[in-house]
């Protein structure tokens, strides 16, 4: 009975665990399909670097306005296994020294939900006023019973509050949770492979127009170059 | 003689309101950026469930050093903000001996007929039946999935048919949005709603597979 009871944890906990892990995208029929593609010793490797109208159609979270993101596919050969693994890729700039390493997807939603903070006061105040014209014909006051006139009627209104209106998106506790889910649900998954696999790489690179990157992947003690 | 009754009885029905609103000018104006479908689905047939964190890198001093500056929060002196101008207007006429209500002599008491109140409507009291009140709290979903019939399920809870969630709000979080059509034929898609943001999704559906 103990036994069965352990089994079904375990069976919970290994769900919830597949169900929070990286899924990455559909690979597309093969790497020659990407922009960017090369291949080594029996590894072929498809890179794309997304365009901001590109995130934006993918992600509900604005990651774009942190990072640059890279989709990337793997295909092993025929009965051969590949490691992924993020530390082996990193984003250049052409003509830097610097490369960028993936960030993971804590952090990066973290700094997107730090950037979404409303910047006002919680002591500052928002006013609406209100005001309004109407016209009535008259009629027979029920309280008073007596005839009431018609006319104009007007009025106005101020109303005063205290603190930011309204959250931004991506503000919230929540918005953080959703944001790192999703775009760890959409990375490249980690792991040893056997059959081709594609997610995104979230690089903590400002984009910037008119510049040239070029993605790196160290595979086994060698680099591999893709210019983007 | 009937016919100035009937245009009596007609006049105490007919209420003209106007409603004009000169703009939200709330400085933290939401961005209603919307984003379609697309290739947000993921595939859920490739999951691999060999590694559920990514580990942070941290290599990036420049470029965060920079960031942090810029994100840091502004502390300062409160300020004032223009919020939402309502102007409302209303035309009414009643027969003599008619008053819908008691007369309360206040113009902004919700249910006095003789003047359009706008505070009644405005930011100020939710849910608004003229819709100026967003949800803070919540993201919106702007489903189009043609025919209207097709049952619409999230999570797989059924939620109702496409023609009556064209719009919905949902709290912040990822949802299994599930189309499916009288035919069989099914769309499915990951969506992940955030707080203030419209989420556009446009059904596309798959054909339906005959299995013997």
């Amino acid at each position: 009975m103990k036994l069965r009871r352990w089994l079904i944890a375990v069976l919970i906990c290994a769900t919830a665990v597949a169900t929070d892990a990286p899924r990455g995208t559909v690979p597309k029929a093969a790497a020659d399909r990407y922009p960017a593609h090369v291949t080594q010793d029996g590894i072929a490797i498809g890179a794309t670097l997304l365009s901001a109208s590109d995130v934006r159609h993918i992600f509900s979270t604005q990651v774009n306005e942190c990072c640059l993101v890279v989709e990337v596919a793997l295909y092993p050969q025929k009965d051969g296994l590949v490691e992924v693994s993020w530390n082996d890729f990193a984003l250049r700039v052409v003509g830097q020294d610097i490369a960028a390493k993936p960030s993971s997807t804590a952090v990066i939603a973290g700094r997107l939900y730090r950037q979404a903070q409303p910047e006002q006061n919680p002591h500052d105040v928002t006013i609406s006023p209100t005001g309004g014209i109407g016209y009535e014909s008259g009629g027979i006051d029920p309280v008073t019973g007596q005839r009431r006139p018609g006319g104009v009627v007007t009025s106005g209104g101020v109303g005063v509050g205290v603190g930011s209106p309204s959250p931004k998106p991506g503000s919230t506790e929540a918005d953080r949770r959703t944001m790192e889910l999703e775009l760890r649900e959409k990375s490249l998954p980690e792991g040893n492979t056997a059959s081709p696999v594609a997610g995104y790489l979230y690089f903590t690179i400002p984009p910037k127009k008119n510049k040239k990157y070029q993605f790196e992947y160290s595979l086994n003690s060698n680099k591999v170059v893709l210019p983007l | 003689m009937w016919q100035e009754a009937v245009r009596n009885k007609l006049g105490a029905l007919v209420l003209v309101g106007l409603c004009v609103v000169a703009g939200s000018l709330r400085a933290s104006c939401q961005s209603n950026s919307t984003h379609e479908d697309g290739s947000q689905s993921t595939n859920k047939t490739d999951a691999h469930s060999t590694h559920a964190d990514a580990k942070p890198s941290a290599d990036q001093p420049a470029q965060t050093s920079k960031a942090s500056a810029a994100e840091k929060p502004s502390k300062g002196k409160p300020h004032m903000h223009l919020g939402t101008v309502t102007v409302g207007a209303s035309y009414t006429r009643l027969p003599a001996g008619l008053l819908a209500g008691p007369y309360w002599g206040y113009g902004f008491y919700p249910y006095d007929l003789f003047f359009y109140d706008p505070f009644y409507s405005s930011s100020f009291s939710e849910p608004s039946p003229i819709g100026f009140v967003d949800r803070p709290d919540k993201g919106e979903v702007l489903l189009e999935a043609k025919p209207g019939s097709a049952s619409v399920y999230l999570n797989d809870a059924y939620a109702g048919t496409a023609g009556k969630l064209k719009h919905f709000w949902l709290a912040p979080g990822a949802y299994d949005l599930t189309v499916a059509a009288a035919d069989g034929s099914v769309f499915h898609q990951r969506i992940y709603v955030l707080t203030g943001k419209s989420l556009k999704v446009r059904a596309k559906f798959a054909a339906p597979t005959n299995e013997q």
